[in-house]
């Protein structure tokens, strides 16, 4: 190590004043000739000189005492839900699982357990990406169903469930303790479920592509499986256990950092080494701190039928049955847009032009996104308002996607100002000015970063569900220019403990039948008093600070353009963001796409790590 | 262990726990949601605690830890919504203007590793000496000294020149 790099290392302790007098001294010394030692100083004793000031913070009595009421507040609440005082709800594990948003592959755990039958059909450690399907022996094929009875509890909820997987008849259904239960015909495309409290079914649209994983068979359940197992970065240790006393195999699957709490998740599956078949697992989770928050036990039996209706699962034929199914029509409507969802300017480049109007004539983006199945790349540059660099701006009055990418990528232009990345698995996002880059990578990814066909094909997923009503308009625009108009209605909602409200939402869609049904125009109304609200009540009580603002957005789009294989895309885009349309009518700002399809894609493109740096 | 404790530990400790997060966050509100984060999770497991918890240790490291995954999941929200094509009405220039100094802080402090942000917040947040952070981390005094070197020329480099102008 030199002088420079010795001494450095002790700024740290020099600027905290922990060093001898001696050390102290030299310090000194080489700071008198190494202006990089002595910026380094500066920057330190800066950010002690911050934090000194931040020491200095602290909370108001006032406020000390209004955080303790809130929690005694919701301990009472805790309390009188159960005489223990735990917080023992009426779900009980499996569900809690399936529901969690935070362990997407825990949601998916009990299922696990189903596919690792196949798996286990090697005897051996399992690589995920060298298994040969097609050796899967022909008896597990003929599997027809599985039934598993899961006991447990996680985070305090205690708990017993059954589920069934029909691998022919393409059904999930399960049944819970405190009386649920849910039966899902994937082939119908409908979920019915009991609720005992009301003693109601109710029956909604539940597309298959909702289904975590794939129900046509144990295979590609497997396979589907697996898709997610290695997207989580599942370990897998193969020992030999005993069970019942009798040896088996013992497959230990760990997964670690689950969810935002960081927990350690494992899977133990015992099965039987001649049969291959599995006996019994059990789940465990424990938090970072190691307080076990999950634990449960799973048997398996293997089934010739299984249940054909919910009633087979003891719900009572007296229940009464609420139909949110849509019309017929409507479900034909969507399953048509589904296939030209799926066909959508899927492979592309893209380069958009944007510009602001309302604010200055000279101000304005310019993006350029690379988009396959998997991954999307997306790179924007800002064009300074008031700033004379607005010359590297485009100003070819007639720009096509080749002139647009030779200005892209020319040397002088290439001062980038965002860079996003969704490689699959992770987002990147790189930021900042060319000299002083910042980035981060995220866990997941955010769902609102979106493709163009994910805008203009978007996902109909949400369209029928809880909480919201899905009508179809029809009126003299939408019959002259061939549109399907769908209305979604959502109500607002208060989670008190998270502090989070949703304001009710509108939100229409007009798609064009004509273009490949592309969302011409979309409209989304975020309102706190909003008329189809249906409890005007619902934010009583509620802080004013934790409401959001109203937000009104107008898309529409202006000009359409078509791919050589004939392929209808939007050319011209308008966006009008809260009063702009009624203030001025010039929209927020407007964007312009060239587009070029199943392009070759520049090399690395979609590589996390030749990001800017 | 009595909810009488749990109110018992309430009461000695939320002081600490609003404290710590206020700094971090140099918001109150977001502090109080962070109180209430963590004394929840507690009742949430009162029944297992067995009384020879070292509450000052695990309420400092639950509360440092927590508050610094706000910000990380505020910060992934605030850039996402800084693209202006459908969220804002902002302008071009407007994505890369300065955040608020604590603020800013605490961006860089999520960025750290966690045992060096955890080390640094005590040290210089809370102003705790070596010996004491060693205790509740249950660490070498050494192993804090080189957590907080790291730490604060990590954050002196991304940091300090915005501090200096």
């Amino acid at each position: 190590m030199s002088k420079h790099e010795n001494i450095n290392e002790l700024l740290t302790a020099f600027a905290l004043g922990e060093l001898s007098q001696q050390q102290a001294s030299e310090v000194k010394t080489h700071l008198a000739g190494c202006p990089q030692c002595s910026k380094e100083l500066k920057q330190l004793k800066a950010l002690l000189e911050c934090t000194g000031r931040i020491r200095q913070l602290s909370t108001d009595a006032q406020t000390c005492e209004s955080a303790k009421q809130a929690i005694f507040e919701a301990v009472e609440s805790e309390k009188n839900k159960h005489p223990s005082g735990l917080n023992i709800g009426p779900e009980s594990i499996w569900r809690t699982i399936m529901k969690s948003p935070i362990t997407k592959l825990a949601a998916a755990a009990v299922i696990v357990i189903a596919a690792f039958i196949v798996i286990n059909q090697f005897g051996k450690p399992v690589s995920f990406i060298t298994i040969a399907f097609a050796d899967i022996s022909e008896a597990m094929k003929k599997v027809p169903w599985m039934h598993q009875i899961n006991k447990g509890f996680e985070r305090g909820i205690i708990g017993s469930s059954e589920q069934w997987f029909g691998f022919e008849t393409k059904i999930h259904a399960d049944k819970w303790s405190n009386g649920k239960a849910s039966f899902w015909s994937l082939k119908e495309r409908k979920r019915y479920k009991y609720d005992p409290e009301n003693k109601s079914i109710t029956i909604d649209y539940a597309p298959d592509d909702n289904f975590p994983l794939n129900l046509s068979s144990p295979v590609l359940l497997l396979e589907s499986l697996h898709k997610m197992l290695k997207e989580q970065g599942a370990e897998i240790l193969t020992t030999e256990a005993e069970y019942d006393n009798q040896r088996v195999q013992l497959q230990e699957i760990s997964l670690s950092s689950v969810g935002q709490n960081n927990e350690s998740h494992t899977l133990k599956l015992y099965i039987q080494p001649d049969s291959k078949l599995l006996l019994a697992a059990q789940i465990k989770g424990t938090d970072a701190e190691g307080n076990v928050v999950m634990d449960g036990e799973v048997t398996f039996e293997y089934p010739n039928s299984g249940p054909k209706d919910i009633y087979d699962l003891g719900v009572p034929r007296t229940a009464n049955v609420v139909n949110n199914l849509p019309p017929a029509d409507v479900s034909d409507i969507l399953a048509d847009y589904k296939s030209y969802r799926k066909n959508g300017v899927f492979s592309h480049i893209a380069i958009i032009i944007m510009k602001w109007p309302s604010q200055s004539a000279q101000s304005g983006a310019v993006k350029i996104t690379y988009c396959n199945s998997n991954s999307m790349r997306t790179e924007r540059r800002i064009a300074k308002r008031r700033s004379a660099n607005w010359s590297e701006y485009p100003n070819d009055n007639e720009p096509n996607f080749d002139s647009l990418l030779r200005w892209w990528t020319s040397d002088e232009n290439s001062k980038l100002n965002e860079v996003f990345l969704f490689d699959g698995k992770h987002d990147y996002y790189v930021y900042g000015l060319p000299d002083r880059l910042k980035s981060y990578r995220t866990k997941g990814h955010n769902p609102n970063h979106k493709s163009l066909n994910d805008i203009f094909w978007p996902d109909i997923s949400m369209w029928i569900g809880p909480n919201r009503e899905l009508k179809f308009v029809e009126t003299d625009y939408t019959k002259n220019n061939n549109l399907i108009c769908i209305k979604l209605l959502f109500q607002g909602r208060v989670i008190l403990s998270r502090k989070d409200v949703s304001l009710p939402q509108k939100r229409v869609y007009y798609l064009d039948q004509l273009r490949d049904y592309i969302c011409t125009r979309q409209e989304y109304y975020q309102l706190q008093n909003a008329p189809w609200q249906k409890d005007k009540t619902w934010l009583d009580g509620v802080d004013p600070n934790v409401i959001p603002e109203d937000l009104t957005k107008l898309r529409e789009v202006t000009e359409f353009a078509r791919t050589d294989t004939g392929q209808w895309y939007p050319k011209k885009i308008k966006t009008w963001l809260n009063n702009d349309m009624a203030e001025s009518g010039e929209p927020t700002h407007i964007e312009t796409i060239y587009l070029r399809t199943e392009p070759q894609f520049p090399k690395g493109i979609f590589d996390p790590k030749k990001l800017p740096k | 262990m009595l909810k009488q404790d749990f109110k018992a530990l309430i009461n000695d400790y939320s002081t600490q726990v609003l404290n710590t997060a206020v700094r971090i966050l140099g918001d109150t509100h977001k502090a109080q949601d962070v109180h209430q984060e963590v004394f929840l999770g507690i009742w949430q497991r009162w029944h297992k605690y067995d009384g020879q918890t070292n509450w000052k240790a695990y309420l400092y490291r639950t509360t440092v830890r927590k508050a610094i995954h706000l910000v990380k999941k505020s910060r992934t929200e605030r850039l996402f919504e800084q693209q202006p094509e459908y969220t804002s009405k902002q302008g071009p220039d407007e994505s890369l203007r300065v955040a608020e100094l604590q603020q800013k802080l605490a961006g860089c402090l999520a960025g750290l590793p966690k045992r060096q942000a955890e080390v640094f917040v005590l040290s210089r947040m809370e102003g705790l000496k070596a010996e004491k952070i060693a205790e509740l981390l249950g660490c070498s005094q050494e192993t804090v000294r080189v957590h907080l070197h790291r730490a604060m020329k990590r954050l002196a480099r991304e940091f300090g020149d915005y501090l200096i102008k």
